[in-house]
């Protein structure tokens, strides 16, 4: 009879498993709406200034978000950021901790937050939250047309979390950041959603919806008033609102945040460089008006981001178009937009919704679609600043026949003396001081007598006399051509370009910049690297220096020397740990001319204390090309096996009376040793690995995650019950994390 | 051997005390559940309120209902007012009032909420809370209680009204009448 009824209760609980364990499944964003939060930005205590979402990427309480929701700016107010969870389903989300700012990307507007305080004011302490989560997937594996789910809070009202459908539309690509920079879905998303999750059939995060709240006039469009923000009484124009904005249609792929999340797992995060102790009358907001002007298209980008030509018009089947455009004045906290019509109607494909500028204060930008048989029709691409169209809009005839004009193609610049005719140098990086610069460019179709023409420039000016104007006198049909500029007294440090035009049509340009010193056929633009664990008051190294640190070093400093450096020029830092890279920072050049100890480093978070161990590599990068790299090791030189990230399986769901359905609050749900068995336990606390008891609703959470390949044993009991027990729950790599169960117990 | 009239007597005058315990109980009740209608006439608000408690009007409140009899912590029914922008909803209220109640009650935690299947007629959301209430002063030997609240929040114009009922746990449904009592006749 004892068997029996043991038996019969083992079905119970494996039956009550059943769900859990993939025999109906849930949706794939069902783990997403668990892991989603919503983030109030929020000062003087309770004054609500903006609002955004996130998502839980560890248990620990690390949260994926846009970088716009994350710092305090003039439009966002906030001396803290709010976390709200979904603690009852179909219940809008409820405060209830802290976070901080670890790490955050302003140029790919993404963000890790780490939740550090209760609402209370008591701290986090280590190993106390378990909270759901999820991980990241690979982005890179999804496809036109794969379905995908946004997961999230769709306004500030009392709506609950819920899940948007959807599909992938394009991949848009853009400088700095390369391919696959956005990826479209056709979906409608509520611009609240920004900074939520995106997830594939999987169920894992594959992207983050973002769209920038934007103003007009220093007034937020589509801004809520919902508090009394000053305190008077009276809801007026001197009371701030909460801005929302839009629709998303755009996701920062999951590629992008992985180095920042893991970044953020292993406590790092960029440290002091010496552009924080420059004065501050070092940096300069622009004066004018943001602007974008020249706007044209390419059919392919090369290895420096430059366009490889210029288009009148593309052929039917073309399956990537660029739109390169000029810019000036722009700052961080400028947001912009794409839109394109085909024929006149709406193309959400080609087009980027509200987004926070990230290509500093001026230069030569792109957005561009990529793996996908473009539409025929008339493109017409308008670019807007904060909501108001900016310049006049881009077309391009998309269709018909393949032409053959006249075109210059694959323009590069270089030295002479390669031999040949042919250049020396990286293409567009060279040396300063040179007397000569040559620009090798690809012609074809070119007829005899066609008037062309080259105009350089230094800084967006035009160099005077350097224009050449005339008709064709090269052999004509296809071919290689060079044109030249030259200095008496050397080339000028600075950002050039080179326009070509064929009659009056621009028909190739290029941007190269003139850094460093001149060694070999390179530029040697940023010295040795040395590093250190700490600087001394005048920014010079110290504590100890060398390649070697010891396992208590909480920073890392990289000093190195540079020359000619232009002010403005955007380069790279990029940290890897054991190959991994975990920090990609690009971002103008803010220092002055020349110097010596410019130094930039990697700092342990306040929740890490100090560096993991492990093979540190910094490289610089100038122009996307890498001009300085140098290793040091930390420790044993590699990453600790618990710096790694180990998967566990989070056990919960609800117990239940199994006549009434009903919660039964209290019942205790424990979690054997993986040694022990149902029939060798004794209520002895050392064979338990964790135990939970239900709350008012029946709900339990165990709070540890359970290691893989390992058989456990659970006992359930409540006053007035029959205990439910049992033995051989095997839990794999492959068991769905959570493993949310629904236990029924009969009354004694 | 008492006569059969004895025994009737006793008979009667056993159920007469019972009937005067009985009756006495129920005066007791009317007593202490005995509603009269208040009327803040600064604020325009006004309801039925248990007779007995006592009002005050000294915080961040329009008016407070509490109950003198109650130890360690007396039962509390109140009004408070806020003012919201015409894009506020029920919940970002609910999260102002935890984001200021974190700050100063302790173990302060949201159970639920609820902007769906609201009984009160008019009511834009429902809260549930608890928290913990200590003795404040030191040489007393107190033990904390776990209080509950509920939050009801209703909206007029740039206001939300926010009607409370706050009780020890383990007294909440025990008085909670004199909550729905006091909902049902609220104006405002």
């Amino acid at each position: 009879m004892r068997l029996a009824r043991r038996l019969l209760l083992l079905f119970i609980i494996l039956s009550g498993m059943a769900p859990a364990l993939g025999q109906e499944e849930e949706q794939p964003s069902a783990a997403g709406q668990r892991a989603a939060v919503f983030l109030m930005q929020v000062y003087a205590n309770q004054v609500i200034s903006c609002v955004g979402e996130g998502t839980l990427v560890s248990p620990d309480g690390l949260i994926l978000t846009n970088a716009h929701s994350a710092q305090s700016t003039e439009r966002c107010r906030a001396d803290a950021i709010v976390v709200a969870l979904t603690i009852d389903e179909g219940e809008p989300p409820v405060p209830v901790y802290f976070a901080d700012v670890v790490i955050i990307d302003r140029r790919l507007d993404l963000a890790v937050l780490r939740i550090t305080q209760h609402l209370d004011g008591r701290r986090v302490q280590p190993n106390e939250l378990i909270l759901p989560f999820v991980e990241l997937g690979d982005s890179n594996a999804l496809a036109l047309g794969d379905p995908v789910q946004v997961a999230g809070y769709p306004g500030i009202d009392n709506a609950a979390v819920e899940t948007r459908a959807g599909t992938v539309s394009a991949f848009l690509s853009e400088t700095g950041t390369g391919s696959r920079a956005w990826i479209k879905i056709d979906a409608s998303i509520p611009g609240a959603m920004s900074g939520s999750g995106a997830y594939n059939t999987e169920g894992q995060l594959v992207g983050v919806p973002t769209i920038a709240p934007f103003s007009r006039a220093g007034q937020a469009v589509d801004c809520r008033v919902i508090q009394d923000t000053n305190g008077d009484g009276l809801i007026d124009t001197r009371d701030a609102c909460v801005p929302i904005g839009g629709f998303i249609s755009a996701m920062r792929p999951a590629r992008l945040a992985r180095p920042l999340v893991r970044a953020a797992q292993l406590g790092l995060r960029p440290g002091e460089s010496r552009a924080d102790r420059l004065p501050d009358t070092a940096s300069t907001e622009p004066t004018g008006e943001p602007a974008f002007s020249r706007l044209f298209f390419a059919p392919s980008v090369n290895e420096a981001g430059q366009p490889t030509t210029v288009l009148a018009a593309a052929s039917t089947g073309t399956e990537r178009l660029y739109l390169f455009f000029d810019y000036v004045n722009m700052t961080e906290s400028t947001v912009y937009e794409l839109r394109t019509t085909i024929d006149g109607m709406p193309d959400s494909r080609f087009s980027l919704p509200p987004t926070t500028w990230s290509g500093g204060e001026r230069g030569m930008w792109y957005v561009g679609i990529e793996g996908q048989v473009l539409s025929e029709g008339q493109y017409e691409c308008q670019l807007f600043i904060e909501g108001q169209p900016a310049g006049k809009p881009a077309r391009i005839e998309v269709g018909g026949t393949p032409q053959q004009p006249a075109m210059f193609t694959d323009l590069v610049f270089g030295m002479e003396g390669g031999g040949a005719g042919n250049l020396v140098g990286s293409g567009h990086v060279l040396p300063s001081g040179l007397s000569v610069v040559n620009a090798q460019f690809v012609y074809q179709n070119v007829s005899a007598e066609l008037p062309w023409g080259a105009r350089w420039y230094y800084e967006g000016a035009e160099l005077s006399g350097a224009r050449v104007e005339g008709p064709w006198t090269d052999p004509p049909g296809s071919g290689v051509k060079q044109v030249r500029i030259a200095s008496e007294e050397g080339m000028r440090p600075g950002m050039y370009r080179l326009e070509l035009y064929l009659g009056n049509r621009l028909a190739a340009t290029g941007d190269f910049v003139i850094a460093g010193g001149h060694v070999g056929t390179g530029a040697a633009i940023f010295g040795p690297v040395t590093f250190s664990d700490a600087t001394d008051a005048a920014g010079q190294a110290d504590g100890t220096v060398g390649t070697n640190f010891p396992q208590s070093t909480e920073r890392l400093y990289a000093f190195f020397d540079y020359q000619n450096m232009p002010p403005g020029v955007f380069w790279t830092q990029r940290w890897r740990i054991d190959e991994e890279i975990i920090l990609d920072l690009r971002q103008p050049w803010s220092g002055p001319l020349n110097g010596s100890t410019w130094f930039i480093s990697l700092d342990a978070g306040v929740s890490a204390g100090r560096l993991p161990d492990g093979t540190y590599q910094v490289e610089l990068l100038v122009n996307r090309e890498r001009v300085q790299t140098a290793t040091a090791t930390l420790g044993e030189g590699a990453l600790k096996q618990s710096a790694v990230r180990s998967r566990g399986v989070r056990m919960m769901g609800e117990i239940v009376d199994a006549e009434t359905g009903k919660g039964i609050p209290g019942a205790l749900f424990v979690v054997l040793r993986a040694e022990f068995s149902v029939e060798d336990f004794l209520w002895d606390n050392e064979q338990i690995l964790a135990s939970s008891a239900a709350d008012q609703r029946g709900h339990f959470e165990v709070p540890v995650q359970l290691a893989p390949d390992a058989y456990y044993s659970v006992v359930i009991s409540a006053e007035g019950y029959l205990p439910v027990t049992a033995d051989g729950i095997f839990v794999t790599e492959d068991t769905p994390d959570p493993l949310v169960m629904r236990l029924e117990m009969n009354r004694d | 051997m008492i006569p059969r009239t004895g025994r009737w007597a006793n008979w009667l005058a056993l159920g007469a005390t019972l009937a005067a315990l009985f009756a006495g109980l129920l005066v007791r009740d009317g007593v202490l559940s005995e509603a009269v209608y208040y009327e803040d006439p600064s604020a325009g608000i006004a309801a039925l309120r248990p007779a007995e408690w006592l009002v005050d009007r000294e915080g961040d409140y329009v008016f407070r209902l509490r109950d003198p009899a109650g130890r360690p912590f007396k039962t509390t029914l109140q009004v408070a007012v806020m003012t919201i922008g015409p894009d506020a909803a029920g919940r970002n209220v609910l999260d102002a009032l935890t984001l200021q109640r974190s700050a100063r009650l302790s173990g302060y935690r949201v159970l639920s909420i609820h902007d769906e299947g609201i009984t009160t007629g008019g009511a834009v959301a429902e809260m549930r809370y608890a928290y913990v209430e200590s003795e404040p002063a030191p040489f007393l030997e107190t033990l904390p209680v776990v209080v509950v609240g509920v939050d009801v929040v209703f909206f007029k114009s740039n206001q939300a009204i926010i009607a409370s009922y706050i009780a020890r746990a383990d007294e909440f449904d025990r008085y909670y009448f004199h909550f729905e009592r006091f909902l049902r006749s609220l104006r405002f």
